[in-house]
């Protein structure tokens, strides 16, 4: 039942994590099970993340949920499955490349269905249960499985009942106290059956219930990447911070309540505390969160969200809610961000400010809505014609998307420019516990306006570090035309190529201090290692583990996360990159289109070896190690003493 | 200080257009109706897309914005919404309005945001030089129908009443007068308005200037404009050539249906305060 390497140990005695999957049919309450552990385990003082598993139709049809629980925050999931519970057997076969189970795993079922067995258990210890027997014994269970699921779960997970009826409770207060009542009597039959039948918490992990969040130093080392960003423009402290010490400077105290979010519930919490007014988008999976939560909350603070008749329509509202001083905002994913190609170039000819968040999905065209992949970033750093530039950033955490839509937000109102904020559907639809965030540690920076200052004549010309006030309409005297045709500094249409020219080049100095500034790209590890791992966005997750395991083992190694992927850092990225000899890139996308735009911005090590497949699935540590011909997981297990 | 005069609402910028070009009689009429309403020009936006028409913005003494190819209106509704205290005005072409953004126009029309909007109808590609356009008349030759058009023009009126338009006229560049009183009534319209401008093309169809002017009728004072389905019969007969108000109807704005459906959300929420209480959601401390 051994996990993975941080566990080589017997389970009881050593289990510092676990790892679960919940499988069945749409509407059989997958889900519900996996959010209440989720949150259960987050009050018990455990971490966790838990990842989403749908067919293509996004809606109805089988579903399944992987849970990694442990005294160490994550940020990707677990390699293999210790505990599989199957609600039922209809077309379970659909999860087989992304069921694997550790020898010896657990698999719990109906005792009454018949099924042929599928052949991803077939290494699974089976346990049948008397699900339908213990419901029909329960006053009021029919109907409540998940709630039976749950119990005989957090059972064997070892986790506080209280704490679990709390969780349930909390879930159901909606449906009437009759209906947590009934879930409760369900609950309770479920744990005990559990209980006479296993006996005590056979997949416990050490500690829960005793270990406030934040009050322990992380088990594994994998801890949540804080990005530290400092304000624009300015020099940062010199040098690169190594993950620990960034952890100090920015992590909040302790706390028993972490929070519970997803990358896009980052990114909607991100973007409100950087002051968002307005919010234009179409439905597109898997964004679609992004708006339907903002249409909660805009309007409560005096701003709007519309949905527009097409990702078109969508980024240039934006464009105009901008134009009119207000901090705009719309997501979309590959698709749409197709679309919305002609509207970010008009923003940045006419250096109108906004966020676009593009929800990287599976493509190209259509592809694959539900799983995710890193093949936007092409798109990203070059959609729309023309010499356009433009910032592009890329969290690799939840708790990166909310600091990065902050930042997202200065960048564009301080260069006057679009911002690209590059997410995936790994980071986007995964809930992760998070040490709770210091929502006033990043400054929300205002627009420079005219209040001081006329740009009368001058919207468009130099100003000190390239960036211009930008007029507020309703301002007296100010009054300007924002150009989608080159134009004077003044912004009257122009076909002179000097004129041209000259804009083009203030326009691309506006990045200057962006590219020179430290803070952006993690580094973690050895300083002096020959040996290097990069990667980006949601991938920067399994760096940290292979880096952590790698040198628990005793093999030096640098790992680099870069979170401005443009404009590109050349002074900061290039020290970095010094004493390598070999360097990984490991990307979800089959072009490799990160390696490919390493070696066009910066001098690499000599050897430089891409670990590069197409998405759908998130990489396993285990598959990063084997391709790096280091050892598989296995063996690592078995040479460590975590 | 004295009253503005319509001068005052003309830009630095020399116009580019054509000598005889039927735009200028629409810049013209703009600019009387800015005049006749008193708008301060800070509280003015002029919004365009891309060809001839949509150089407007430029030569008015306004804020204002040259956008993309049939794009004007998401930019227009964009900033009415985040600025419902401007007066904003939509200048654009019948390519914008009734082709590349001809999925903008109408559901533009059907928010019924409280914008203006003046389509140059010209029924060509001006800019470009002479494609055939969404309102060409049948078997018209252009540069791209050397062989005469076989696509039916469309009939933008029809299409702006089947969309729920609350104001849909048409006027004439030839007439400015005419056309400012009309442009005066559609600012005036709490709503979408829908103002179709016969504005010729003199370089790629000079024929226009005369066709048009000779073959123009007029709506009569007999007409209910108020009544929907006299509307539809109007516009059902309509050539492309018939002017006067089509339709109109008082009936709230998008921004007034936002305001009343979100009012008991207001205010509940400010600050980082506001904030915590979207966190207690998301970590189920609170429902």
């Amino acid at each position: 039942m051994a996990n993975s390497w941080s566990d080589c140990m017997p389970a009881e005695a050593r289990r510092t994590e676990v790892s679960l999957a919940i499988a069945g049919s749409g509407g059989t309450g997958v889900m519900t099970i996996g959010e209440l552990l989720l949150a259960t385990a987050a009050s018990s003082g455990l971490y966790g993340l838990m990842t989403r598993s749908y067919g293509p139709q996004i809606r109805g049809g089988e579903s399944a949920c992987f849970l990694r629980l442990g005294r160490a925050p994550f940020d990707k999931q677990a390699d293999m499955i210790d505990l599989l519970a199957v609600l039922d057997w209809h077309n379970i076969e659909r999860f087989q490349e992304e069921l694997m189970l550790t020898p010896g795993a657990w698999a719990l079922c109906e005792e009454t269905e018949t099924f042929p067995r599928p052949e991803l258990v077939q290494q699974a210890a089976l346990h049948p249960i008397g699900w339908k027997v213990l419901l029909a014994h329960v006053e009021g269970g029919k109907g409540r499985l998940s709630a039976l699921v749950f119990g005989t779960l957090c059972h064997l997970l070892g986790l506080p009942r209280t704490a679990a009826l709390k969780a349930l409770a909390d879930r159901f207060r909606d449906h009437g106290d009759a209906a947590v009542e009934a879930n409760s009597r369900v609950f309770k039959a479920g744990w005990e059956w559990a209980a006479r039948e296993w006996g005590d918490a056979p997949f416990g992990i050490v500690g829960t219930g005793a270990l406030p969040h934040g009050a322990c130093p992380p088990a594994s080392g994998v801890a949540p990447s804080p990005v530290a960003i400092g304000p624009l423009p300015g020099p940062q402290a010199r040098g690169q911070t190594p993950r620990a010490d960034a952890q100090k400077g920015v992590s909040p105290p302790a706390s028993p309540l972490p929070w519970l979010l997803t990358g896009n519930q980052g990114i909607v919490i991100g973007s409100l505390v950087a002051g968002l007014d307005f919010f234009a988008g179409y439905p597109i999976t898997p964004s679609s969160e992004i708006m339907e939560e903002l249409s909660h909350y805009l309007a409560r603070r005096e701003g709007v969200v519309i949905q527009a008749e097409d990702e078109l329509a969508a980024v240039n509202m934006a464009i105009g809610a901008s134009f009119g001083g207000k901090k705009a905002m719309t997501a979309t994913s590959g698709p749409g961000f197709s679309l919305m190609a002609e509207g970010l170039g008009l923003a940045l000819m006419a250096e109108t400010p906004f966020v676009v968040v593009d929800v990287q999905r599976v493509g190209p065209s259509t592809g694959i809505a539900t799983k995710t992949e890193q093949s936007d970033l092409w798109a990203a750093l070059g959609s729309s014609h023309g010499d356009n530039p433009r910032v592009v950033l890329a969290p690799s955490s939840v708790r990166g998307c909310i600091e990065l839509s902050i930042q997202a937000f200065n960048l564009a109102e301080r260069l006057k420019l679009p911002v690209i904020l590059l997410s995936d559907q790994f980071l986007a639809g995964r809930t992760e516990t998070l040490d709770p965030v210091p929502l006033d540690a990043i400054a929300a920076d205002q627009r420079r306006l005219t209040d001081e200052v006329s740009a009368s004549g001058r919207r468009f010309a130099a100003w000190d570090e390239a960036v211009s006030p930008m007029p507020l309409p309703g301002t007296p005297g100010e009054e300007y035309i924002a150009e989608s045709t080159e134009h004077s500094p003044r912004g009257w249409p122009t076909s002179s190529y000097q004129v041209h020219r000259s804009q083009s080049m203030r326009r691309l100095s506006k990045l200057e201090p962006l590219s020179e500034q430290e803070g952006w790209i993690e580094f973690l590890g050895d300083p002096a290692a020959c040996l290097g791992i990069m990667a980006w966005g949601s991938t920067g997750g399994v760096v940290r583990e292979v880096v952590h395991v790698l040198r628990a083992r005793g093999t030096p190694v640098k790992g680099i996360i870069p979170h401005l992927l443009y404009p590109t850092q050349p002074k900061v990225m290039q020290p970095l990159l010094e004493n390598l000899d070999t360097l990984y890139v490991v990307e979800l996308s089959a072009m490799q289109q990160f390696r490919h735009y390493l070696q066009a911005f910066y001098r690499l090590p000599p050897t430089v070896i891409s670990i590069a497949r197409a998405g759908g699935m998130p990489f396993r540590t285990a598959e990063v190690l084997e391709a790096m011909k280091l050892g598989s997981e296995q063996q690592i297990a078995h040479s460590e003493d975590l | 200080m004295a009253p503005l005069q319509p001068k005052d609402y003309l830009s630095e910028q020399k116009p580019i257009w054509c000598p005889g070009c039927g735009d200028f009689g629409v810049l013209n009429a703009l600019t009387v109706a800015f005049a006749a309403l008193e708008l301060p020009p800070e509280k003015l936006a002029v919004i365009s897309g891309i060809g001839c028409s949509s150089r407007m913005p430029g030569y008015v003494h306004s804020y204002g914005f040259h956008g993309i190819h049939g794009r004007a209106l998401p930019i227009a509704t964009g900033l009415k919404l985040a600025r419902p205290d401007l007066t904003v005005i939509v200048t654009i072409g019948d390519g914008d309005a009734y082709s590349i953004g001809g999925n903008h126009f109408v559901h533009a029309v059907r928010r019924n945001l409280d914008l203006t909007c003046l389509i140059m109808d010209n029924r060509i590609y001006g800019m470009t030089r002479g494609q055939v356009s969404a309102t060409t008349p049948l078997g018209d030759r252009t540069s791209t129908t050397p062989y005469g058009s076989i696509e039916p023009p469309l009939a933008p009126l029809v299409l702006a009443l089947a969309a729920g338009a609350t104001f849909a006229a048409r006027g004439a560049s030839w007439e400015p007068k005419r056309l400012a009183a009309l442009i005066e009534q559609g600012i005036r319209h709490r709503g979408f308005s829908v103002i179709d401008v016969l504005s010729p093309c003199v370089i790629f169809r000079p024929e226009d200037r005369t066709d048009l002017r000779d073959h123009i009728t007029r709506i009569g004072e007999e007409h209910q404009a108020q009544d929907r389905f006299e509307a539809m019969r109007e516009a059902a007969a309509d050539d492309g050539r018939r002017l006067g108000i089509f339709y109109v109807e008082a009936r709230s704005t998008y921004w007034d249906d936002w305001q009343a459906t979100t009012r008991a959300a207001k205010s509940q929420m400010v600050g980082i305060a506001g904030l915590d209480a979207i966190v207690a959601r998301y970590v189920r401390r609170e429902t």
